[in-house]
C-alpha cells in the first residue's frame, strides 16, 4: 500500500494511475491533506511507502514529517514541484525522508523506487 | 775734607808704597778718591812747617788746591799738572792691588826748595823712584828685563806670587826659564820670547801676546803679557807686565753668574725692580713692579720715577738718589709712597743702589717693597702706642726706667712722681735717690736692691715695700721690674704702685680699665682679651660684630667656648698654647661655618702677664679675611678657566702673528688709516698654531702650521670680518665674536663661530681666534622651526580639532577648528575635563584610554567618540590620542586630535537602513519567484500528468499526436520556468562556499537524466582527477553542470550508433578544468558565437528555450570562471569551462 499525500486532487489521480501502471496490485490510499494522512495512520492502516507533497493548506508537508517521524518509521518520498534547492536540502535533515522527486512522477523513477523497497 | 786720618787703617802694601816716596826729594802726599790725606812724605811736612808749622788746609796754602783735586779725581787721566801759584803741582793717579789713589807732588817754580838741583835730574830720580813704587804696587805682575844679559833684575810682590819662587831666585833667572820648554805647537818658548821682547826693542811699541808660564810645582798658567822697552840710558831694560788670566777666566765665569742671579732676581716677581738711569728715567721693570703699580711694562718704560713719587716724598727722594752707593757698599733705604695707576698711595721701602755695566754706563737698581699693609699695621700699632704712652703718663702705675750700669734714672712717668715724691728732674737728677750708695740702708733704696737682686737671679720679682718721701710720709708700693729687652738687660724697666690708700686705688684701677676697654674697644682689628680661662675681659667692637651672639656686646665675663661651642678644636689648641705662653698666629685660616659657609680668618694669640709674670690670659687678635681670599681664588679659578677654556679640545683655535697689523691699527692715526692697507696686513698674518680641532674643521690632512692658510676657506668676503677686529684693535677692545662660512678641504660647507682674542699687551703681537663649528646646531635649528611651523599649521588647520590636556586631564589648549567644533571659546575650555562633554556610554572608555596612556602601556589610541556640543547636539568624532612625553620620557600630557564625523556617520547609518530594506526586499522577491515557480509549475505538472495518462489510453494517432505535441509544449514552459528561475537565483544571491566532491557532483546531476528520452542509449563516461578539496558554490555548478548535461542530452543524435558524452574534470589548486564532450546533433558554424546570447537559439525546431546557455555563461563569471565552446555540425560539441577553486585562495589568505 502507497500513500499520496496532495491536496491537489489532479495529482493524487495522476499518481495513482502512474503506479498502478508500473504495478497494478498496489494499493493507493489518496490523502487530500496531511491531517487526513495522520489519522489513517493512527487508525492503523500501513503503506509501504508515503509520497509527501510540501506545499499544501493547513498542515503542510514539514509539520507533517514533525508529527509522523516521532512515531513511524515507513519510508517517505518528497513528491513536489518546488524546484528550490533549500526545500531539498531541508529534506535531507529527516531520516525517514529517503528522496525527493520533482514532479511529475514519472514511471521509471517510480519502478526505481519501488525496487528499492521490494515493491515489485 | 782734606782732615786727616790715621795711618793706621792703610794697608801694609800702601804702608810700603808710603815708605818708597818718604824718599821722593819733592812734597808729596797721597790722597785716597775721596780727597783725604793719607800720607805726606817728610819734605812736605818740611814745606808745611815752613808755610806754617801745623796741619792745616792744603787750600790754606795753595788756594783752589780741593777744586783741582776733585777735577782729577772725577776724570779719567793718569796725570795732570795744575800750575798754582808759585808752585807746579803734578797729580798722578796711582793703584794698588786694591784702590785707587792720587798722588800730588809739590815742585816750587823758584826751586829753591831743591837746592839748585836741575829739574832733569829730579826727574831721573823721580823717576827711579817712581818706578819702583809704580812696579811694587801694580796689580799685575811686572818683571823688569836687562835684555843684553837676558836676566830679571826686578819683580813686584806679584810676579813673585805669580810665579811661585822667591825673588832672589827669580831674579837671575834666564827668560825662558820661566816657561814650559815646548810650547804647544812644538816650538822653543825660549826662542819664540826672546823673539818677542826683540820685536819689541826694534819697534819700540808695547807687544802683546798669550802665554804660558809654568810654576815650579809643574802647574800650567794662562797668562797675556805686555812687553815694552823703558826710556832709559842704562843698557836695554825691558818691562813685561803679566797678567793672569786664569783669574780673568773665573771672574768671567762669575760674572756669567752674577748675571744670571740678577735675571732670575730681577725676572722674578716676588720682588719689585726698576732699573733706572742715572736721570731716573725707567729703563726697565720687572713683573712684580708692574703688578704693584698697576702699570704695563710699556707705560713705564722711558717715564720719570719722580713721576711715580707722592708729591710729598719728591724732596726725599731727590735727596737721597743725589748720591747713588755703589759696589760693595750698602744700599740707600728709605721709605716713600709712590703712586699706583689708580691713585692709591702705596707705602714702600725703596732701595737704590747704582751699577756700572762693563761698558762703563752706570744705573741704578731700585728695590721696592710694598709695605702698604705694614704700614698700616705699624700704623695701628703707632696710634696704639700712642696710647700705651698715655697709658704710661696717665698710668696709676708708676713707672720708672732705669739703667742699671750707669746707675742713672731715664725715665719716671708722674705716677712715679707723684709716689715717689718728686719731680722728674729731682729723680733723673740724682741718682744717689734710687740707687743710693752701697753701704746706705734707706728703705727707699732697699726696694730698687732687691728688685735688682731677684732680677738677676732670675727670681720672682715681685716686690712689696715701704718708701719715705721727702717730705716724710710714708708710702706702701707693690711692684715688679722686668728687663727692657732680652738683649740688654741693662735697662730695668720697674713698676709699681701706691698700695697704702686701697680706696683710691680702686678708683684708679676703674679708669685703668677704662681706658684699656676704650683701646681695646676702638682698636680696628679685631681683638678681645681673656683671662686664663677664656672668660672675656675686654672685647673690641669689631670682634662683637665678627662673633655676633644673642648677647650683643654685653658678653664681658662670659665664656667664649660657652658663647661659641662649635669653634674649631685647632683654635682651642692654639688657645691653650697661647696660655702657656707661645704666641701663635696663622694668616689664612679656613673655617667653615655650621651652615656651610666658608670663611678665611687671620688671627694671633698671645698670651698677656699678669704683674707677677704669670700669664694671667690671652690676647686673640682675628680678623675676617675671607673676601681678600676668595678674590684670589676668584682671579685664580678665572685663569684656570681662560687656561682651560683654550685646552679644551672641542673648541678649534687658531693663533697668528700680527706684528705689523697691530702696530699699525694702533699707531696710524685717523687721516692715515687706510682700511685696504689694514686688510692687505692681514692677509700677511701668518700661522704658528692650531689645534687638531682645527684640522677636523678644516679637513686638513697634513697640512703643516706654515702651510695653513686659513683665509682661502672661508666663502665669501672677509672684509667685514677684518674691518671689525681693525675696529677692537684700534679702540682697545680685546674679545669680539664673529661668525663665517668656510668651504673645507672636502667641499663641505661649514658654518663657523669665531671667537677672536686680541693681545693684551706689547710682548705678545698674536692673535689667538677660538673656533666652533656650528653647521649642525644650524642646521638643527631650522629643522626645530620647520617642525614647529608644521605644528603650528596642524594646530591652527580648521578641519581638525586639538586638545591639549595636562598630565592631570584638565585641557590646557584647544584649536580654532575645537572651538568650531563644539562651540565652546578655549576661555570656557580651560582646566576642564574632555570627560564631561562625553556621552555617559562613552566615558568609562575614556578613562581606560587615559589610563593607558598615563601608564605608558600605549602611546596612541585611535576611537570614535561622540560629544555633547555646546548646543546641545551630539557630535560624533573620530579621535586619536598621542601621549607626550619630554626629553627625558616623562608623560607630561596628551594631545588628542579630533575629528568630525557627525554627517558620515548619518551617511552611514541611513545606508545601512537602505541596505537592510534591499535585503529584505530581496528576500521577499526571492521567496516570490520560488512561490511563482511553484505555483506556475504546479498545474503544467497537472496537465503533464494528465497528458502522459491519456497517451495510456487507446485512441487514434492522429490523437495521439497532438498530446504528443502538447506535452512538449509543456515540458518547454515548465523548463522555461525553471531558467528564469535559476537565472534570478544567480543575478542576486551571493557566492556560497561548499565543499565539492566532483565525482559525486556529476553523478548527482547525471542521476537527474536518467530517465529522460532516449537517456538509456547514451553512454556516459566520466573521468575526476581531483586529489585536493574543492570549494565553489554548489547551487550554480549544479545550474551549470544541469545546463549542460541536459543540452547533451536533449541534442543527442539519436542517428548515431553510439551517442557518448564524455565529462571529464580536473581540479588543481586554482581551479578545474571541466571537459564536457557529446557526439551530439553539433551546431553550425555561424550559431557558434551567439550561443551564449539570450534567447538565442541555433535550432528552430529546437526543444531549448534560448535562455540556458546564457544563464551558464553569467552563472560561470559569477564563478569567476570562463566557458568556451568547440562544435562541428553533426559530429558533436564540447564545452570547456574553467572554474575557480576558492579553497586555495581561503587558504592563502590565512
Amino acid at each position: 500500500m502507497i500513500f499520496l499525500v496532495d491536496d491537489d486532487e489532479i495529482q493524487n489521480l495522476i499518481n495513482s494511475k502512474v503506479i498502478s501502471i508500473v504495478n497494478p496490485n498496489i494499493t493507493v490510499d489518496a490523502y487530500l491533506g496531511a491531517e487526513r494522512a495522520l489519522a489513517a495512520l493512527e487508525e492503523g492502516r500501513q503503506p509501504k511507502i508515503i509520497f509527501l507533497d510540501i506545499n499544501m493548506p493547513k498542515l503542510n508537508g514539514w509539520d507533517f514529517l514533525e508529527i509522523y517521524q516521532t512515531k513511524y518509521q515507513i519510508p517517505v518520498y518528497m513528491l513536489s514541484s518546488s524546484i528550490n534547492v533549500k526545500d531539498k536540502e531541508k529534506s535531507e535533515t529527516y531520516p525517514v525522508v529517503k528522496g525527493f522527486i520533482c514532479k511529475p512522477l514519472v514511471v521509471e523513477k517510480l519502478r526505481e523506487i519501488l525496487r528499492e523497497n521490494s515493491m515489485v | 775734607m782734606t782732615q786727616e786720618r790715621s795711618v793706621l787703617t792703610l794697608n801694609k802694601d800702601l804702608f810700603t808704597y808710603c815708605s818708597v816716596f818718604d824718599q821722593v826729594p819733592f812734597p808729596t802726599a797721597l790722597f785716597d778718591q775721596e780727597g783725604y790725606v793719607i800720607y805726606r812724605n817728610q819734605k812736605f811736612e818740611q814745606y808745611l812747617d815752613q808755610v806754617d808749622g801745623h796741619a792745616v788746609s792744603m787750600d790754606q796754602s795753595a788756594p783752589g788746591f780741593e777744586q783741582e783735586l776733585i777735577g782729577f779725581l772725577e776724570q779719567n787721566t793718569l796725570t795732570h799738572e795744575w800750575k798754582a801759584a808759585g808752585w807746579n803741582i803734578i797729580f798722578r793717579r796711582v793703584v794698588s792691588t786694591e784702590k785707587e789713589f792720587v798722588l800730588a807732588t809739590l815742585k816750587h817754580r823758584t826751586s829753591h826748595l831743591t837746592n839748585g838741583n836741575s829739574e832733569s835730574h829730579l826727574f831721573s830720580e823721580d823717576d827711579r823712584s817712581w818706578f819702583r813704587a809704580i812696579v811694587n804696587h801694580a796689580p799685575e805682575a811686572i818683571l823688569i828685563l836687562d835684555f843684553q844679559n837676558k836676566k830679571y833684575i826686578e819683580a813686584n810682590p806679584q810676579a813673585i806670587k805669580l810665579f811661585g819662587i822667591p825673588k832672589h831666585e827669580l831674579l837671575h833667572r834666564h827668560v825662558g826659564d820661566l816657561s814650559p820648554e815646548l810650547l804647544s805647537d812644538g816650538r822653543s818658548a825660549r826662542e819664540i820670547s826672546v823673539g818677542k821682547i826683540q820685536k819689541c826693542i826694534e819697534t819700540g811699541k808695547t807687544v802683546k801676546f798669550n802665554w804660558e808660564i809654568k810654576r815650579p810645582n809643574g802647574d800650567l798658567i794662562p797668562v797675556i803679557v805686555r812687553v815694552l822697552r823703558l826710556p832709559t840710558d842704562k843698557g836695554i831694560l825691558v818691562r813685561s807686565s803679566i797678567t793672569d788670566l786664569s783669574f780673568n777666566e773665573q771672574a768671567k765665569s762669575e760674572i756669567k753668574a752674577r748675571k744670571k742671579q740678577f735675571n732670575m732676581l730681577f725676572g722674578n716677581d716676588i720682588f719689585s725692580m726698576l732699573i733706572c738711569d742715572l736721570s731716573g728715567r725707567i729703563e726697565d721693570a720687572n713683573p712684580a713692579f708692574c703688578k704693584m703699580i698697576g702699570m704695563s711694562r710699556k707705560e713705564l718704560v722711558g717715564m720719570p720715577v719722580r713721576k711715580l713719587i707722592h708729591p710729598e716724598e719728591l724732596s726725599k727722594h731727590d735727596e737721597c738718589f743725589s748720591s747713588q752707593p755703589k759696589g760693595n757698599q750698602k744700599a740707600h733705604s728709605v721709605e716713600m709712597r709712590i703712586i699706583h695707576k689708580t691713585g692709591k698711595v702705596l707705602y714702600c721701602t725703596c732701595s737704590s743702589k747704582l751699577f756700572t755695566d762693563p761698558s762703563g754706563k752706570q744705573f741704578q737698581v731700585q728695590t721696592i717693597i710694598d709695605l702698604t699693609r705694614e704700614k698700616q699695621i705699624r700704623k695701628s700699632l703707632e696710634d696704639s702706642e700712642h696710647k700705651f704712652r698715655s697709658l704710661f703718663s696717665n698710668s696709676i702705675i708708676g713707672i720708672l726706667m732705669i739703667d742699671v750700669e750707669q746707675k742713672s734714672v731715664l725715665e719716671a712717668n708722674p705716677m712715679a712722681q707723684y709716689i715717689l715724691g718728686r719731680n722728674l728732674e729731682e729723680i733723673t737728677s740724682d741718682p744717689l735717690l734710687i740707687f743710693g750708695n752701697e753701704s746706705t740702708d734707706d728703705q727707699n733704696q732697699k726696694f730698687i736692691k732687691t728688685v735688682l737682686k731677684k732680677i738677676r737671679a732670675g727670681e720672682q720679682s715681685v716686690i712689696k715695700s715701704q718708701i719715705v718721701r721727702p717730705d716724710g710720709s710714708l708710702v706702701w708700693i707693690r711692684g715688679g721690674a722686668y728687663p727692657l729687652s732680652s738683649d740688654d738687660s741693662n735697662i730695668i724697666v720697674i713698676g709699681f704702685i701706691d698700695i697704702s690708700d686701697s680706696e683710691r686705688r680702686k678708683q684708679q684701677f676703674i679708669r685703668q680699665n677704662n681706658q684699656l676697654n676704650a683701646f681695646i674697644e676702638h682698636s680696628v682689628i679685631p681683638v678681645a682679651m681673656f683671662d686664663s680661662n677664656m672668660n672675656y675681659l675686654f672685647v673690641g667692637q669689631k670682634w662683637v660684630e665678627m662673633y655676633p651672639t644673642q648677647f650683643g656686646r654685653d658678653i664681658v665675663g662670659k665664656n667664649y667656648y660657652d658663647l661659641h661651642p662649635n669653634i674649631p678644636q685647632r683654635w682651642k689648641l692654639a688657645h691653650m698654647k697661647a696660655l702657656s705662653g707661645k704666641t701663635i698666629k696663622n694668616d689664612m685660616d679656613l673655617h667653615i661655618k655650621a651652615n656651610g659657609r666658608k670663611e678665611w680668618f687671620r688671627w694671633l694669640a698671645k698670651p698677656w702677664y699678669e704683674e707677677n709674670q704669670v700669664i694671667g690670659g690671652i690676647i686673640v687678635y682675628a680678623e675676617i679675611i675671607t673676601d681678600e681670599v676668595l678674590a684670589a681664588d676668584e682671579a685664580r679659578k678665572q685663569e684656570a678657566r681662560y687656561k682651560s677654556f683654550f685646552e679644551n679640545s672641542t673648541l678649534g683655535w687658531i693663533e697668528a702673528e700680527a706684528v705689523k697689523l697691530i702696530k699699525y691699527c694702533q699707531q696710524m692715526g685717523a687721516e692715515e688709516f687706510s682700511h685696504d692697507r689694514a686688510f692687505e696686513l692681514f692677509t700677511e698674518c701668518q700661522v704658528v698654531g692650531f689645534n687638531d680641532q682645527i684640522r677636523e674643521i678644516f679637513r686638513l690632512s697634513n697640512t703643516s702650521v706654515e702651510e695653513f692658510k686659513p683665509m682661502k676657506y672661508v666663502t665669501g668676503s672677509l672684509s667685514g670680518f677684518v674691518r671689525q677686529m681693525v675696529n677692537c684693535l684700534r679702540n682697545g677692545i680685546q674679545v669680539f665674536e664673529y661668525e663665517l662660512a668656510i668651504t673645507n678641504e672636502e667641499e663641505d660647507k661649514r658654518n663657523l663661530f669665531i671667537s677672536v682674542r686680541l693681545p693684551e699687551d706689547d710682548d705678545y703681537q698674536h692673535i689667538v681666534y677660538g673656533i666652533l663649528d656650528v653647521t649642525d646646531l644650524k642646521s638643527s635649528i631650522s629643522a626645530l622651526r620647520e617642525s614647529e611651523e608644521r605644528y603650528r599649521t596642524m594646530f591652527e588647520s580648521n578641519s581638525l580639532g586639538v586638545v591639549y590636556t595636562n598630565y592631570r586631564k584638565s585641557i590646557i589648549r584647544v584649536n580654532g577648528a575645537f572651538e568650531q567644533m563644539f562651540g565652546y571659546t578655549e576661555e570656557e575650555m580651560q582646566f576642564k575635563d574632555e570627560r564631561e562633554m562625553l556621552y555617559p556610554k562613552f566615558r568609562k572608555q575614556h578613562d581606560e584610554i587615559v589610563r593607558q596612556l598615563n601608564s605608558g602601556e600605549t602611546r596612541f589610541v585611535s576611537v570614535e567618540k561622540e560629544y555633547k556640543k555646546k548646543n546641545g547636539k551630539k557630535l560624533i568624532a573620530h579621535t586619536t590620542s598621542n601621549a607626550l612625553y619630554d626629553d627625558e620620557g616623562f608623560h607630561y600630557g596628551t594631545v588628542t586630535i579630533i575629528r568630525d564625523i557627525s554627517e558620515h556617520k548619518l551617511n552611514e547609518l541611513r545606508l545601512r537602513k537602505k541596505n537592510e530594506e534591499l535585503k529584505k526586499i530581496n528576500q521577499e522577491l526571492d521567496q516570490f519567484v520560488y512561490s511563482a515557480a511553484h505555483d506556475l509549475r504546479a498545474p503544467i505538472a497537472n496537465v503533464l500528468g494528465l497528458v502522459k495518462l491519456l497517451k495510456l489510453e487507446t485512441m487514434s494517432d492522429e490523437a495521439h499526436h497532438y498530446l504528443k505535441l502538447q506535452e512538449k509544449s509543456l515540458d518547454k514552459l515548465d523548463e522555461f520556468i525553471k531558467s528564469i528561475v535559476d537565472y534570478s537565483r544567480n543575478s542576486r544571491l551571493d557566492l556560497a562556499k561548499n565543499e565539492i566532491d566532483w565525482k559525486e557532483f556529476i553523478q548527482d546531476v547525471l542521476d537527474q537524466y536518467m530517465f529522460s528520452e532516449n537517456a538509456s542509449r547514451l553512454k556516459v563516461i566520466v573521468k575526476v582527477d581531483q586529489k585536493i578539496p574543492f570549494v565553489s558554490d554548489l547551487n550554480r555548478l549544479s545550474v551549470v553542470m544541469n545546463n549542460l548535461v541536459s543540452n547533451a542530452v536533449r541534442y543527442m543524435d539519436i542517428s548515431k550508433d553510439h551517442p557518448f558524452l564524455h565529462i571529464t574534470a580536473k581540479v588543481t589548486k586554482t581551479n578545474v578544468v571541466l571537459v564536457v564532450e557529446d557526439n551530439g546533433i553539433g551546431i553550425e558554424k555561424q550559431h557558434l558565437q551567439s550561443i551564449f546570447n539570450l534567447f538565442y537559439r541555433a535550432n528552430s525546431d529546437s526543444k531549448g528555450t534560448g535562455i540556458g546557455l546564457y544563464i551558464v555563461k553569467e552563472t560561470i563569471s559569477k564563478l569567476k570562471g570562463s566557458i568556451g565552446v568547440e562544435s562541428e555540425y553533426r559530429k558533436g560539441t564540447k564545452f570547456i569551462v574553467q572554474v575557480k577553486n576558492f579553497a586555495t585562495s581561503k587558504r592563502k589568505k590565512r
